[in-house]
């Protein structure tokens, strides 16, 4: 009302201006603030409708040049925008007063925005001003860790720029995706292009966790919904120019556990009488051997060097916004020989007002990453496992007797091969992989006023990835001779896709306030969303030694690929809010979702929620002086989740070749009545704030069911298919979120603010393909087994990936044999077939939570944060590896505990009688032994800056001058697992996109985590 | 007003997205058609009579499985325990209904679906002689599925009675008779009588239809004929197998080409075989037996001693189905050499499968007439046989039990590692008797742990896959699984 007011009034001055006489004078005055009567700096006065605009200096006074009838504007963030028309007077004196509403956190939620009082859903806000307080990351979702409760955010591994799992409320599904939802202004995009975002240009991440926000999001709400809000420029505010670099170095976390040294593996050869040292035959030779002892860390891992530079300038004249970023990130990764990771990243966010009922704008970002891609394989590839594997007594170059490099014909050095048999060097310098993503993303829109309570949005939006993928195997390198039989060839591939997904969207909204009590806002929309993708491949053979490298050269071309798909999804929603004097808000949401990845019979499926919320503050009953907010509210809706193949319930026929004919052959056969899986949410809340807000928290319950899971069903051999998709299963998700934040000091220099948040997860699958027969207790007929299931199964009434290996029960103390339980319980020595369910471990946390504070004194800022999980177990293939009890351990280092192991009867607490001369173990076999609790704590970031005085800035012609020092991953605490507890990809070409991945399943050497510091700058002028 | 013609053209352009919403949202695959679609002309339907034969050579069917495990369970192979001791359940006789042979079941059941598919959508074409063609090949490959099923998961007729379930192996049950393209019906097993008869229908129908211009790379008139000799043969039915195989007018492989043959230099003596490409299905056939590795043939099985020494030296076989070699500088094997090297293929025991040649009709034929009591024209066409593949037949003249011995021994050294020598063990109600003797090719090593297994025993049957009787309300487990 306010706004249309101002505008009626703007219009009404401008027709008065055209019969005024220009006269322009000097304007001067001073601008205070109502609360405290002191001068206010750093208002913008500027003359409506051009482009003339002042500051008020550091007194607030202010001179301006305007003529009789213009009018002036001042504004000032958080106070409220104040008009006055220029009439004789020569002297303007203005007081402004504070924007309550303003200062009120604003919370995007799904197609609108509302203050926290408004809201009736559980939903998670990170604002930039939470952001700059986290060590900085390239990458926005890594931030996100412990930031949000009932949101777990898991890195998928260490690589530099790899994004991360984030997991909202539990898992909700098993065959389809998992992850949420995320828009980027509108635009609907991948967990793994979130990337593509610079963190310095978004203004905040909602993250809607509750039936009453992700409903509106209908077939795509079931995993939770990011909203990624970038920033945009300020009516009427001067251009703000913002610089901001950084400078840091990334480093491997410290192994909590020791690897044997050249000395202690050797003896350890020699005891068990394999290897190179059992067949040491003199005191001068194993001295010679120890002489060598390195640590292949050293040789193969260097410390990452972390850049990022980024300039942003924003503002807004009377009618235009805008934002302005440029950003560069640079990351050398902490792989020796191998280029890291670099993003170019540019962004344009305009909005124009081009009548006073029409604003049109844009939001535009481009962004280009390129990365060195290693092998994230588990074999002599990789050189994390290379680090563990080749003994430290083997040198990294093949040297003489005298330790002198040895050199081939060309008087080059040779990298060692190693007893491992292949030098991981050579694959990291000669085996060449880089990933390029250009990816162009954004939106355009127009907004209507058709009246004063009606408006009418239409927006288009998208996201264009163009992938490229190249591969050169040079020719004459250690692997191209092994794969061509010691000729020389060479290999390159070229790969990549476009992948382009647009979103149209139209939206009508009526607010209205009647008898000043009932709030009322209804939208209507429609949203069609389309998604087309292509990729290709080629791959040549024969190239010549130091020669080009394109495909053109290649002597045969050898393979070629590419395929193409497309899906849709067209949308009808409606909602209602109706908010009674800020005391009751009740919701209620209805869409209807069409899309073409189901079945004639299940295209189209509706989704409804309703929610409540009662704000007990504002009763007048309710009179506390402690208490100041006190708010119920409660949810329940219908979502659902198609992150599915884009064909599944048609049966389709395709093409293959035998003999070099054309063969046609089905190669799916569809169930028509394939639908979503259903999402049905409920969950109740209750906020509070206490002593003037200084103590505030929430506590939340949810209950989350998915039925209809798409599972896969066996059909009989004798059909000829051996499988078709169905809406078979079900789970539920439960859990409570607490978030609890308290100002221990709260004055004008001095702010101390502590905060935690814990969570709590508890998953039960209810119903799978098969139905358990009750009359046989002991056979568990609905046991399924996914592709994505390593050491895990899905099993009815136990949580979903629940661990599935034989138990170890320790060494037989007279004869040094492991020893396992049978599925009985009894005690053997054989381990096949013994495999059983452990019940209630699985790759899920139980509960997770963090912990945090920050201190701002004066200038000073320091910030805090800690996170940490319980209750989820890892299986540590790295460790069944180090101590591998004599298997392999020729070519493989063990950690130094592999001494402790059975020598005599009668010894306990030893790991079991390794294979040795003559004698085979066979114990180091998949089972408990190496299933490990993954609790830690993890000082995830911690930041110390200056905010220089503003006397001093004013001095140089500066706004604002901050320096930091942040970390990440600084120190970590993992009782049981041994090894880097933040597991997300196991090993990325063992869980590839066509098995799945269950994040944090088995550690396999994937990149690790790593520890940074950083120096930082941020300059404002 | 502006904006309410601006508001307009945004909602008749919406209007229009509305009403083309169907169209949106109905897409279909770029890789593939929908099945509607996919069988409309002739030269659909020759596509997908193609794609029979792409999945015969899957290696589930023809491509692998079917050529190794009827050797690895009879007595022409032993296990190397040294090697990966792939198929070792099968070897000794342990399987279950996990470890059965799910994966050939379900392989070959696609090419009975494919064909029903093929079949069922026939009659959109008008009547020509392209159309039974594919008729022919369908119903072809059909009855082919059905037999190899009836003859692993169930009984042969000529089997004898089942102890326990039935007084006649007909009367036993076989193997699921799929007539339908449709994957969600659960069918119940047939009687080993009725499979048979289906399959011999089927046959005869496609001997009927099919193209006198068929090439060996598909099923001919030529290659029906010899399988109906084989299906009559394992049927009991004598006169009709000497009749089906008097129409077979291709000559054995000669002795000059047999050699030449095993590497696909030639194609003598095959009446049909599936072509195998790098180029395109790429099976690396030899893989159930050995692959080569740098320290030489690395086998997984290797040749029973007591029928290495079954070839006589002056057998040409000898030389092309074994090769003695040590691997990794260990004792010398004898391992099997029919799947090593192609002449045209650059991968690893990539070849051609020969799903049926000549030698077989002449055996199935003498066979045959051995058994109606005529030894002359029996030893005619064994010694059809044997004059192509020793310098000098050993022996000759035999006649009456003699000569039906000759004739099972010369059908066991032909056909070795071809998946015939279980089923011809089987089909007689005979034993299986391995030689107690190791794996090295002087017979030391270590001796296969399951030497017998004796006539009649209900393992002759493999048991039927746990997830087949899991799903399929109708099917039933053999009785020694149960």
């Amino acid at each position: 009302m306010k706004l249309k007011l101002t505008w009626l009034m703007t219009l009404f001055m401008a027709f008065v201006m055209q019969f005024s006489f220009a006269q322009e004078k000097t304007i001067t005055g001073t601008v205070t603030s109502a609360t405290d009567g002191l001068p206010l700096p750093g208002v913008n006065v500027i003359v409506q409708g051009t482009s003339r605009g002042v500051q008020t200096d550091f007194d607030g006074n202010y001179s301006i040049n305007a003529s009789m009838g213009e009018t002036l504007v001042f504004s000032f963030i958080g106070m409220k925008e104040v008009t006055v028309v220029v009439a004789t007077n020569n002297t303007i004196n203005m007081v402004m007063e504070e924007d309550v509403e303003t200062l009120e956190e604003i919370v995007v939620v799904g197609f609108s925005s509302k203050s926290r009082d408004e809201l009736t859903s559980a939903v998670a806000n990170v604002t930039s001003e939470d952001l700059q307080k986290i060590a900085p990351s390239v990458s926005i979702d890594n931030m996100l860790q412990g930031v949000a409760s009932g949101v777990q955010v898991t890195a998928q591994n260490g690589k530099p720029g790899q994004t991360a799992f984030i997991r909202i409320r539990g898992i909700g599904s098993i065959t389809g995706g998992n992850q949420p939802l995320y828009l980027v202004d509108g635009a609907q995009m991948r967990e793994n292009d979130v990337n593509a975002i610079n963190p310095n240009d978004v203004e905040s991440v909602s993250i809607l966790k509750d039936a009453a926000t992700t409903s509106i999001y209908g077939a795509r709400g079931s995993n939770g919904v990011v909203l990624i809000t970038t920033k945009r420029g300020k009516k009427g505010q001067d251009a703000v120019i913002k610089v901001s670099s950084r400078l840091g170095r990334s480093r491997r976390i410290k192994d909590n556990f020791t690897m044997m040294n050249a000395q202690q593996k050797l003896q350890y050869e020699r005891e068990l009488g394999v290897g190179t040292g059992a067949s040491i035959s003199s005191d001068a030779e194993l001295q010679r051997l120890i002489g060598l002892d390195h640590s292949w860390e050293d040789d193969l891992l260097q410390d990452g060097l972390q850049q990022s530079f980024a300039i942003n300038i924003s503002g807004g004249q009377e009618r235009m916004r805008y934002f302005f970023s440029l950003g560069y990130d640079e990351d050398s990764g902490i792989i020796k020989d191998i280029f890291g990771y670099n993003r170019t990243s540019g962004r344009l966010n305009v909005d124009y007002d081009a009548k006073d009922w029409l604003t049109v704008g844009t939001s535009l970002a481009f962004s280009s990453i390129e990365q060195g891609d290693p092998r994230d394989r588990n074999n002599v590839q990789n050189p994390f496992r290379g680090i563990y594997d080749y003994n430290p007594y083997e040198p990294f170059l093949i040297l003489d007797d005298n330790g002198n490099p040895v050199l081939d014909e060309n008087g080059d050095t040779q990298l060692n091969p190693t007893s491992a048999g292949y030098p991981v060097s050579s694959e990291l310098r000669e085996n060449l992989t880089s990933r390029f993503n250009h990816r162009f993303l954004g939106n355009i829109y127009v907004d209507i006023k058709l009246t004063d309570n009606l408006t009418f949005r239409t927006q288009g939006s998208g996201i264009y990835d163009q992938f490229r993928r190249q591969n050169f195997l040079m020719p004459g390198s250690t692997l191209d001779l092994i794969v061509n039989g010691g000729v020389p060839t060479g290999s390159r591939t070229d790969n990549g896709s476009f992948d382009w997904t647009y979103t149209w969207l139209n939206k009508m909204t009526y607010t209205n306030t009647f008898n000043e009590k009932h709030n009322l806002e209804v939208t209507a929309l429609t949203e069609y969303i389309r998604n087309n993708f292509r990729s290709y491949s080629a791959n040549g053979d024969g190239f010549a030694i130091g020669g080009p490298r394109v495909l053109d050269v290649a002597a045969t071309p050898d393979a070629v690929g590419g395929t193409r798909s497309e899906n849709s999804l067209f949308s009808l929603a409606g909602f209602v809010d109706y908010n009674y004097d800020n005391r009751y808000i009740v919701t209620a949401s209805l869409r209807r979702d069409g899309s073409s990845k189901f079945g004639p019979e299940t295209k189209y499926g509706t989704f409804w929620s309703a929610s409540v919320g009662w704000n007990i503050h504002n009763e007048a009953f309710f009179n506390s002086s402690k208490i100041n907010t006190l708010k119920l509210r409660a949810s329940y809706g219908t979502s659902g989740n198609d992150q599915i193949g884009n064909y599944l319930p048609i049966t389709t026929y395709t093409n293959v070749a035998y003999n070099g004919l054309t063969s046609s052959v089905a190669n799916n056969f569809g169930d028509p009545a394939v639908g979503w899986e259903q999402n049905e949410n409920w969950g109740i809340g209750l906020e509070f704030g206490m002593f003037n807000n200084r103590l505030r928290g929430l506590v939340d319950y949810y209950n989350r069911t998915t039925s209809d899971l798409l599972l896969n069903q066996t059909l009989p051999n004798t059909t000829g298919a051996y499988g078709i998709t169905g809406n078979l299963g079900e789970m539920v998700n439960k859990g409570f979120e607490f978030e609890l934040a308290g100002d221990v000091i709260r004055t004008e220099d001095f702010r101390w603010t502590l905060n935690a948040n814990l969570n709590t997860y508890d998953n039960e699958i209810t119903k799978l393909v098969d139905v358990d027969d009750p009359s046989t207790p002991d056979i568990n007929e609905s046991d399924l087994f996914t592709s994505a299931n390593f050491y895990t199964i899905l099993r009815v009434g136990e949580e979903v990936n629940t661990f599935y290996i034989p138990r170890y029960a320790g060494v037989n103390p007279a004869n040094g044999e492991a020893l396992y339980l049978d599925t009985d319980g009894n005690v053997t020595n054989q381990v096949d077939g013994n495999d059983v369910v452990l019940s209630g471990k699985s790759p899920f946390a139980e509960m997770d939570g963090s912990f945090g504070t920050s201190i701002q004194y004066k200038g000073w800022d320091l910030n805090a944060n800690f996170y940490w999980k319980v209750g989820n177990y890892i299986y540590n293939l790295p460790e069944q590896n180090m101590l591998a009890d004599g298997d392999g351990i020729e070519s493989q280092n063990q950690r130094l505990d592999a001494f402790n192991y059975w020598r005599n009867p009668g010894d306990t607490n030893v790991l079991p009688r390794p294979s040795s001369a003559g004698f085979a173990a066979n114990a180091n076999q998949t089972s408990d032994r190496f299933l490990q609790k993954g609790d830690y704590i993890r000082l995830r970031s911690l930041q110390l800056g200056y905010t220089l005085p503003s006397q001093w800035t004013d001095a140089i012609a500066l706004d604002q001058v901050r320096i930091y020092a942040a970390g990440t991953n600084l120190w970590t605490y993992a009782p049981e697992y041994k090894g880097d507890p933040e597991v997300g990809i196991g090993s990325g070409e063992t869980q590839t996109a066509a098995v799945g991945t269950i994040p944090g399943e088995f550690a396999l050497y994937s990149y690790p985590t790593t520890a940074t510091i950083a120096l930082g700058f941020d300059i404002q002028f | 007003m502006k904006k309410y013609i601006f508001l307009f053209c945004t909602l008749v352009s919406l209007t229009f997205t509305t009403s083309c919403d169907q169209d949106n949202l109905e897409l279909l695959p770029f890789n593939s058609v929908v099945e509607e679609t996919a069988l409309l002309t002739i030269a659909d339907f020759e596509n997908a009579t193609n794609g029979l034969y792409w999945h015969m050579i899957q290696s589930t069917y023809y491509g692998a499985d079917f050529m190794s495990f009827p050797d690895v369970l009879s007595d022409n192979l032993i296990i190397n325990l040294d090697a990966r001791q792939t198929q070792r359940a099968i070897f000794e006789w342990r399987y279950n209904p996990i470890t059965t042979r799910a994966g050939f079941m379900s392989r070959s059941y696609r090419v009975a679906q494919q064909a029903n598919f093929i079949l069922e959508n026939l009659s959109v074409l008008p009547d020509s002689p392209e159309k039974d063609n594919v008729e022919a090949q369908a119903l072809a490959a059909r009855a082919l599925t059905h037999f190899h099923n009836c003859n692993l998961f169930g009984m042969i007729p000529t089997q004898g009675a089942y102890p326990g379930q039935s007084s006649t192996a007909n009367a036993a049950l076989g193997t699921s008779l799929n007539f339908t393209s449709d994957v969600r019906e659960e069918i119940a097993r047939s009687t080993v009588e009725d499979v048979y008869a289906s399959v011999i229908d089927d046959l005869e129908e496609a001997k009927g239809k099919i193209s006198a211009s068929n090439d060996i790379g598909r099923f001919n008139l030529e290659s029906i004929n010899a399988l109906l000799s084989r299906v009559y043969l394992y049927n009991g039915q004598w006169q009709a197998a000497i009749n089906a195989a008097n129409e077979v007018t291709t000559p054995v492989t000669s002795f000059s080409d047999f050699a030449g043959l095993w590497n696909d230099s030639n194609d003598g003596g095959v009446l049909f075989k599936l072509i195998n490409r790098d180029a395109d299905t790429d099976i690396s056939t030899g893989v159930p037996y050995s692959q080569t590795l740098t320290g030489g043939i690395f086998s997984e099985y290797v040749v029973d001693f007591g029928l290495n020494n079954l070839y006589a030296t002056q057998d040409v076989r000898r030389g092309a189905y074994i090769d003695t070699s040590p691997f990794d500088g260990g004792p010398e094997m004898n391992h099997v050499a029919k799947w090593l090297e192609s002449s045209i293929n650059a991968g690893s025991g990539v070849l051609d499968i020969k799903v049926v040649r000549a030698a077989e009709v002449q055996l199935n034929k003498a066979e045959a007439l051995a058994n109606m009591g005529m030894d002359g024209p029996a030893l005619a066409a064994l010694d059809l046989v044997r004059s192509e593949r020793y310098v000098a037949i050993p022996g000759g003249g035999e006649t009456g039990d003699a000569l039906k011995e000759a004739i099972q021994l010369e059908r066991r050294l032909e056909l070795a590692f071809e998946g015939h020598r279980f089923f011809d063990i089987k089909r007689q109600g005979l034993p299986i008797q391995r030689t107690n003797a190791g794996e090295f090719a002087d017979g030391t090593g270590t001796p296969p742990f399951e030497l017998t297994l004796p006539a009649g025993d209900c393992r002759f049957e493999l048991p039927i896959p746990q997830a087949e009787i899991n799903v399929n309300s109708n099917s039933q487990q053999n009785p020694c699984y149960q």
